[in-house]
C-alpha cells in the first residue's frame, strides 16, 4: 500500500527512541473466504450480490450454519472483521423465508443503534420485501410507537428501553413476542459488572415473557476479545453457547509501540505529562498527512488534546477540520457529521473518548494513539483495532500515564501481549439486583408459586416481598400489589435506586446529574469540589434526607479528596489457603474529612472535618492475613510496617482491577493492622465494592498469584527511590516494606 | 525483548478451554444467605393487623363461570330517577347521533339499549401489565330503566372469571362510552384480555370517549374537565363523602391482604357515581347542541359552543352564539378571538358592514389583531374596490408591529398582502 513519504523512516526513528519501552510487530494475514451457504434464500443471495459480496469470511459462514442448526452463538472476532453480518445474515435469511419471524437487537448505546439501523435498512431495501426495521428507544416519538410495535420485523433497542419500555408493556408487543426467533446482543463484553448482572436478570424476565407467548428465541451475540466470551454469554442468558473465535477476515501488518514519557524527576518518580507526549506523537503522524485517531480516557483530556493538536498543527496550512473531538456530550448530528468526515477522509485526526471504541463505522485510520492505558487489555485491543485496514500497514502507540496501571503495562509489554484479555465477570444472583428484577417480573406476569427464576427457587424472597406488601398470593400465583411501576425506580447501571441528585444553583436551578448513594458522600460532601464535564462546582449543601446536593460553578485551583475510614469485619470465610482467604464481609464506610489538593503540583493546601453517616454493606472480599509473629519480626519500625500494609493494599487493589477487567472503583481496599492486639494477624482486604457483590472476590482469590507477582514486578520496576503514587501509592517510603510483605506472600 | 512469537499465538483468544471461575454452588453467592443479611438490615415492617370491623361488600352475589367465580353488584334506577338535575331516562339516541356527527366521532348509534357506559377502578395509574382493573362498572338502559352492573374480583385469581362475564355482557352492545377511556380504560382492558389469552370484545366495538367533546364544550368556561368537576358544575350532582381516586389502589390492597377494608363499599359507590354521572353528562352534552342556547348562559361556554358549530355545516348557528358570548362579557383573550371569528362569519354570511364594524373595533383594541387589519383590508379591496384604502390599513397594521416571534409571523403575512395591494394600486 502506498504511504505518504517518511512513515517507515519515522517508525524506524520511533523504534530507536529511549521512550519506547516495547515494540511488537504483527504480520499481515490473508483472508479466508468461503462460498455462500447453499441454503441461503435467493432474495438474500441477490442482495449480497448487489453489494458485490460473492464469498463470505469463514467466521460469517460458520455463524450462519451454527444458527441454522439451532445453536446459540457468540462471535468473537476483531474490530472491522464483518461481525454484524454474522447476525444479519441468518436473521434476514429467516425473515425472507418466514415473513412472520421477528428479531430483537440489543445495543449498549443509542449511537450504536443508529449506526446499525442505517446499515440494516439498506439490507431490508435490497431484499425488496416489506421488512420493517425500526429503532425503539426514548427518542422514538410517541405517535410512531404503535407503528413500530405492529410493523417491525427487527426492533433495535437498548437494555434500558427493554427494561422500562418494552417488557412492562409486553401485551402491546404480542406480534413480536409470539414470533420472536432471535435475540441479538451486540458488544456482549460491555455487559459485565453491575450492568451485566442486571442484564442477566433482564434476560430472565425476557425469556419468561417469551415463554408466555410461546416463543423460544435463539441468541446470537458478538463480543470484543475477552477471555471468557462463552462463559459470559452463558451466564447472561442461562443457555449453552457455541463460540466462533477464528476470524476469517484478513488483517494488514501492524506495528505496536509502548511509549513511556521520559522521567524528569527520578527521586519523586515524576515523568513528563503523557498528554503532551501523546500530542507530540500524534502530531508527528498528522504532519506527515497520516490519518490518526487519539483515544483519551476522559472528556476533559479529549478536549485538551484537541486544543494541543490544533496548536501543534497550526504551522501548516491545515484547515479547521483536520482535527476534531468526538465524545459522549456531542449532539447526534454533530457526531454523524464527524463519522462521515472520517469515512470520507475529510477529517484526518480525531480525538475520542471510548465513544468510538465500539463498532461505529468510521472507516479505518492508519494510526491509533492511546493517551493513557484504557484500563483493560480488551479495551486496549479494541482501540488499537481502530487503526488498521484489511490490508496495508497500521500503527498503534500506547502512551503511558504515571498511574501504577499504566506504568506496569508499559514496563511489561510482554505481560500485556501474552495475557489473554480480561474476563467479563457478573453476578446475576446479587440479591439486591435479583430482588429488583423479581419485582419487575411479577409486575409483568404473575409469578407461579413453584416457578423458578434463573433456575433458583425464590420462594423465600417472594415471602420477603410479600411481608413488605409488594406482592400478594392468590390462586397459586404471586401478584403485584403496589401502585408503583417497579422498573421506573431500577437503574441498570447501579445496585440500588438510591441516588443523589446534583442541583446547580449558579443561575437558574438545574439538575446536573445523579450520583449513587454509595459514592455520594465521598464526592458530594459539603465544601467538596465536584467535577462535571471538566467544569468545577463547589458543593455548598448536601441534603441527605432529600438526597440532593446543591452546587455552584467555581474556578478553583484545587480539587478535594475525601478521607474515609473503612472498617471491615469478616463474617464468614469460604475458602482459605495459607495467607489467602475469600468469603463474606461486613464493610462500614465513613467519610470523616477531606483534603484540598492543588492541581498540577498535587500539594496539600488544606483540609476539613466532616460528620457524615456510616454506610454499611454486606459483600464479598478477598483478604490477605500476615502472621503476626512474622509481621512483628520485620526489621522496620511500627509506622513503617503500617505504611507497608497500606502500600500492599494500594498496589493489590490497582492490579486486581487490571486482572479482573473491572473498573478501579468496583473494588475497595482496607487495612486492619490490629495495633492494640499484638496477637492479631494484620489483614489487607480487597473487597467487592457493591452491596451483595458483583462476583469479583472469588475470581480474585483464584488469580491472586499472578496479581502478587505483577505487584512485585511493578514496584521493582518503578524508577522512584522510596515509593510513589505510581507504585505503592501515597503512603510515604513504603516501597521496601511492601516488597518484603509481598515476598512473604510469594514464598509462604 | 520478550518472546513475541509466543505472545502472538496468545493474541487471539483461545476458544477452549475457558476458565470457569464460577462454581454453580459457590457458597458466597447463596441467595438465602444474602437474604438473611437483608432481613437483618431491614426488619419486616409487620403490616398492621387487619381492621377489626368486618365491613361487608355491598349487597351482591357470587357469579360462577367456566373460569371460576367473581362478585357482582347490581342496581336499577327507574325512569323517574334524577341524577343531579338530569333525569336519566331523558337520554336520547337521536341527540347522541347528532352529537357524534358534529364531533366527527366514528361509530353509529342504533338504539338506546345498544349503548353501554363503562368505568374501571384499578390497582394503580402507572400503566403496564401489572395494573389490574379490580372493579368494572357498566351502565345501560333497559326500557326507561338505567341498570348498573359492577363486576368485582375479591382476589386476583378471580380476574379470568370476571373478564369472561364482562366479555359476555359487552357482546350485547354496539357502542361503549367512557370518560378518558381512549387513553386509560380501553387499552387497559385490551391488555387484560391479552394476558388472559382471550379475544378482546372491545376491539371491534365503536368507542366514544366523552372527555374529548367535554373539553371542547366546557374547558373555556370551567377549566378542569375532570368528571367530578363537571358532574358538580354541569350535572349539579353533589357526591358527598367520597374515596379520593388516589386512595383507591391502597383500599383494594388492604382488602385483598385482610379480606376486608372499611373503605371498600365507598369504592363501589365511587365507581357507581362515575358511571351514572357519565351517562348524565352525556345527556347534558347533547342538550348543549340540541337545545337553543340562552343569553344568560356562561359566556365562555357560549363561545366554546360557537367554536364547535363554526367548523360544521351548521356554521350559521355560531353567529348568534358569538353575539351572545360577546355581550355576556368574555375575558380579554377570548373576547378578541370571538370578535375575530364573528367578523369572518359575518363576511361568510354576506353581512359586510357588520364584519367591517367588528374589524374596525379590533383595530382599535390595545392588543394587536391580525384578523382585524386583514378583515378590514379585505373589505376595502374586495367589497369596495378601494385598493388605496386597503393598502393604508395594511401599512397601519405593519406600523404597529414589534419584532418578537409572533410579530414576525404577522409581519410576513401583512407584508405579502401589502406587496399584492401595491401591484394593484399601480395597475389601476
Amino acid at each position: 500500500m502506498q504511504k505518504p513519504s517518511g512513515v517507515r523512516e519515522f517508525l524506524a526513528e520511533l523504534k530507536k527512541s529511549d521512550s519506547v519501552s516495547g515494540y511488537h510487530y504483527i504480520p499481515q494475514r490473508e483472508p479466508s473466504l468461503v462460498d455462500l451457504p447453499s441454503s441461503l434464500a435467493p432474495a438474500v443471495r441477490s442482495a449480497l450480490a448487489g453489494r458485490g459480496i460473492e464469498k463470505l469470511y469463514s467466521h460469517q459462514a460458520q455463524a450462519f450454519e451454527m444458527v441454522r442448526n439451532g445453536s446459540n452463538v457468540v462471535v468473537v472476532t476483531p474490530t472491522a472483521s464483518g461481525k454484524t453480518l454474522c447476525y444479519n445474515l441468518p436473521v434476514l435469511d429467516r425473515i425472507a423465508q418466514k415473513p412472520d419471524a421477528r428479531a430483537l437487537y440489543l445495543y449498549p448505546t443509542k449511537a450504536l443503534t443508529y449506526d446499525q439501523l442505517d446499515d440494516l435498512m439498506g439490507w431490508a431495501e435490497a431484499l425488496n420485501r416489506e421488512i420493517g426495521v425500526f429503532s425503539y428507544d426514548g427518542d422514538t416519538p410517541q405517535d410512531a410507537r404503535a407503528a413500530v410495535r405492529s410493523k417491525a420485523h427487527i426492533v433495535l433497542t437498548n437494555p434500558d428501553m427493554l427494561h422500562k419500555g418494552i417488557l412492562p408493556h409486553h401485551t402491546k408487543w404480542t406480534r413480536l413476542f409470539e414470533n420472536l426467533d432471535f435475540i441479538v446482543v451486540d458488544e456482549l463484553h460491555t455487559y459485565r459488572g453491575i450492568f451485566g448482572s442486571h442484564l442477566a436478570n433482564l434476560f430472565r424476565r425476557l425469556q419468561r415473557v417469551c415463554e408466555f407467548y410461546g416463543s423460544k428465541p435463539q441468541f446470537i451475540c458478538t463480543s470484543a476479545t475477552i477471555a471468557n466470551p462463552q462463559e459470559l454469554a452463558e451466564r447472561l442468558t442461562g443457555h449453552a453457547f457455541e463460540t466462533i473465535a477464528e476470524s476469517g477476515a484478513g488483517e494488514g501488518e501492524k506495528h505496536v509501540f509502548f511509549y513511556n514519557p521520559p522521567v524528569v524527576n527520578r527521586q519523586l518518580g515524576i515523568r513528563r505529562s503523557y498528554v503532551h507526549e501523546a500530542t507530540h506523537v500524534a502530531s508527528a503522524f498528522l504532519k506527515r498527512k497520516i490519518p490518526a485517531i487519539v483515544f483519551a480516557n476522559s472528556r476533559l483530556v479529549t478536549e485538551i488534546l484537541v486544543r494541543y493538536l490544533k496548536d501543534a498543527l497550526e504551522v501548516g496550512p491545515a484547515p479547521d477540520e483536520t482535527v476534531v473531538g468526538y465524545r459522549g456530550g456531542y449532539l447526534p448530528n454533530e457526531r454523524r457529521r464527524i463519522e462521515r468526515g472520517l469515512r470520507e477522509g475529510r477529517i484526518r485526526g480525531v480525538v475520542s473518548t471510548n465513544a468510538l471504541e465500539l463498532g461505529i463505522d468510521i472507516g479505518s485510520l492508519d494510526v491509533a494513539i492511546l493517551a493513557g492505558y484504557p484500563g483493560t487489555i480488551a479495551s486496549t485491543w479494541q482501540r488499537m483495532g481502530r487503526a488498521g485496514r484489511r490490508s496495508g500497514m497500521s500503527v498503534a502507540v500506547l502512551v503511558a500515564s504515571s498511574t501504577p496501571l499504566d506504568q506496569y503495562i508499559v514496563q511489561h509489554p510482554e505481560y500485556f501481549l501474552s495475557q489473554p484479555p480480561e474476563q467479563g465477570l457478573i453476578n446475576p444472583d446479587n440479591i439486591h439486583i435479583l430482588i429488583s428484577h423479581l419485582q419487575c417480573a411479577t409486575f409483568e406476569l404473575p409469578f407461579a408459586v413453584a416457578e423458578k427464576f434463573g433456575g433458583h427457587d425464590v420462594s423465600e424472597i417472594l415471602d420477603y416481598l410479600s411481608e413488605r406488601g409488594f406482592i400478594h398470593k392468590a390462586g397459586g400465583k404471586w401478584h403485584w400489589t403496589s401502585e408503583s411501576y417497579p422498573a421506573d425506580s431500577i437503574s441498570l447501571r447501579s445496585i440500588s435506586s438510591d441516588n443523589f441528585v446534583v442541583v446547580e444553583t449558579t443561575g437558574e436551578s438545574r439538575i446536573l446529574g445523579e450520583t449513587d448513594y454509595s459514592s455520594a458522600f465521598a464526592t458530594l460532601h459539603e465544601k467538596a469540589i465536584y467535577l462535571h464535564q471538566g467544569q468545577q462546582y463547589y458543593v455548598h449543601q448536601l441534603d441527605i434526607p432529600e438526597r440532593r446536593a446543591y452546587v455552584r460553578q467555581v474556578d478553583s485551583d484545587y480539587y478535594t479528596d475525601a478521607i474515609t475510614n473503612t472498617k471491615v469485619i469478616i463474617l464468614e470465610t469460604m475458602e482459605n489457603t495459607a495467607e489467602h482467604n475469600n468469603g463474606e464481609v461486613h464493610v462500614a464506610h465513613q467519610v470523616v474529612g477531606f483534603k484540598k489538593i492543588k492541581f498540577f503540583t498535587n500539594e496539600n493546601v488544606g483540609s476539613g472535618d466532616l460528620n457524615l453517616p456510616v454506610q454499611e454493606m454486606h459483600t464479598t472480599a478477598y483478604w490477605i492475613t500476615i502472621p503476626h509473629d512474622r509481621f512483628n519480626a520485620l526489621p522496620f519500625g511500627s509506622i513503617e510496617r503500617l505504611n507497608g500494609l497500606h502500600g500492599l493494599a494500594f498496589v493489590m487493589a490497582q492490579l486486581s482491577s487490571v486482572f479482573l477487567m473491572c473498573d478501579r472503583r468496583d473494588l475497595g481496599s482496607a487495612v486492619d493492622a490490629g495495633t492494640e492486639n499484638p496477637l492479631f494477624d494484620p489483614t489487607v482486604f480487597i473487597y467487592d465494592n457493591y452491596p451483595g457483590g458483583i462476583g469479583l472476590s472469588r475470581p480474585l482469590y483464584e488469580i491472586r498469584n499472578p496479581v502478587i507477582a505483577a505487584a512485585q514486578d511493578l514496584i521493582r520496576g518503578c524508577g522512584c527511590d522510596e515509593g510513589c503514587p505510581s507504585c505503592v501509592g501515597p503512603s510515604s517510603n513504603a516501597k521496601e516494606v511492601t516488597l518484603v510483605l509481598l515476598d512473604i506472600l510469594r514464598h509462604a | 525483548m520478550p518472546d513475541f512469537a509466543k505472545a502472538l499465538r496468545q493474541l487471539r483468544p483461545p476458544a477452549q478451554p475457558q476458565r470457569h471461575l464460577f462454581r454453580p454452588d459457590n457458597p458466597a453467592t447463596s441467595l438465602s444467605k444474602q437474604l438473611q443479611f437483608l432481613k437483618m438490615k431491614n426488619p419486616s415492617p409487620r403490616l398492621g393487623a387487619g381492621p377489626n370491623e368486618i365491613s361487608a361488600l355491598p349487597d351482591g352475589e357470587e357469579e360462577v363461570t367456566p373460569f371460576g367465580r367473581h362478585y357482582v353488584v347490581r342496581n336499577v334506577f327507574d325512569g323517574e330517577h334524577c341524577h343531579g338535575k338530569v333525569r336519566l331516562s331523558r337520554f336520547s339516541c337521536d341527540d347522541l347521533r347528532q352529537w357524534m356527527k358534529l364531533m366527527r366521532e366514528k361509530g353509529t348509534v342504533c338504539d338506546r339499549g345498544g349503548i353501554v357506559f363503562l368505568d374501571t377502578e384499578t390497582t394503580g395509574m402507572q400503566g403496564g401489565a401489572g395494573m389490574v382493573p379490580f372493579l368494572v362498572g357498566l351502565g345501560y338502559f333497559e326500557g326507561d330503566e338505567f341498570r348498573m352492573v359492577q363486576y368485582f374480583i375479591r382476589d386476583f385469581d378471580e380476574e379470568p372469571s370476571m373478564l369472561y362475564a364482562l366479555a359476555r355482557l359487552l357482546a350485547k352492545f354496539q357502542l361503549v362510552v367512557t370518560y378518558n377511556g381512549a387513553t386509560f380504560d380501553i387499552p387497559l382492558l385490551e391488555t387484560r384480555f391479552t394476558l388472559a389469552r382471550s379475544e378482546n370484545p372491545l376491539e371491534a366495538m365503536p368507542h366514544l370517549d366523552l372527555l374529548t367533546g367535554a373539553r371542547r364544550l366546557w374547558r373555556n368556561g370551567h377549566g378542569s374537565c375532570r368528571l367530578v368537576a363537571l358532574e358538580r358544575e354541569i350535572v349539579s350532582f353533589l357526591r358527598g363523602p367520597d374515596v379520593p381516586g388516589a386512595m383507591i389502589p391502597r383500599v383494594y390492597f388492604d382488602f385483598v391482604n385482610h379480606g376486608s377494608s372499611p373503605e371498600m363499599t365507598g369504592v363501589f359507590t365511587h365507581n357507581l357515581y362515575d358511571v351514572v354521572s357519565l351517562a348524565a353528562l352525556t345527556v347534558c352534552a347533547c342538550d348543549r347542541i340540541t337545545q337553543e342556547a340562552a343569553r344568560y348562559d356562561n359566556a365562555a361556554d357560549l363561545y366554546s359552543l360557537a367554536r364547535i358549530f363554526e367548523s360544521s355545516p351548521e356554521w350559521r348557528r355560531s353567529r348568534s352564539l358569538y353575539e351572545m358570548a360577546l355581550s355576556g362579557g368574555l375575558p380579554e383573550a377570548l373576547h378578541s378571538r370571538a370578535a375575530e371569528n364573528l367578523s369572518v362569519i359575518y363576511r361568510r354570511a354576506g353581512e359586510h358592514e357588520r364584519a367591517l364594524a367588528i374589524c374596525t373595533e379590533l383595530m382599535h383594541r390595545p392588543s394587536f389583531s391580525l384578523a382585524g387589519y386583514e378583515g378590514a383590508a379585505i373589505h376595502y379591496e374586495r367589497i369596495e374596490g378601494d385598493h388605496r384604502r386597503a393598502l393604508e390599513i395594511v401599512d397601519l397594521g405593519l406600523s404597529r408591529l414589534g419584532d418578537d416571534s409572533n410579530c414576525k409571523r404577522w409581519w410576513s403575512q401583512l407584508k405579502a398582502r401589502r406587496e399584492r395591494l401595491r401591484q394593484k394600486v399601480i395597475q389601476f
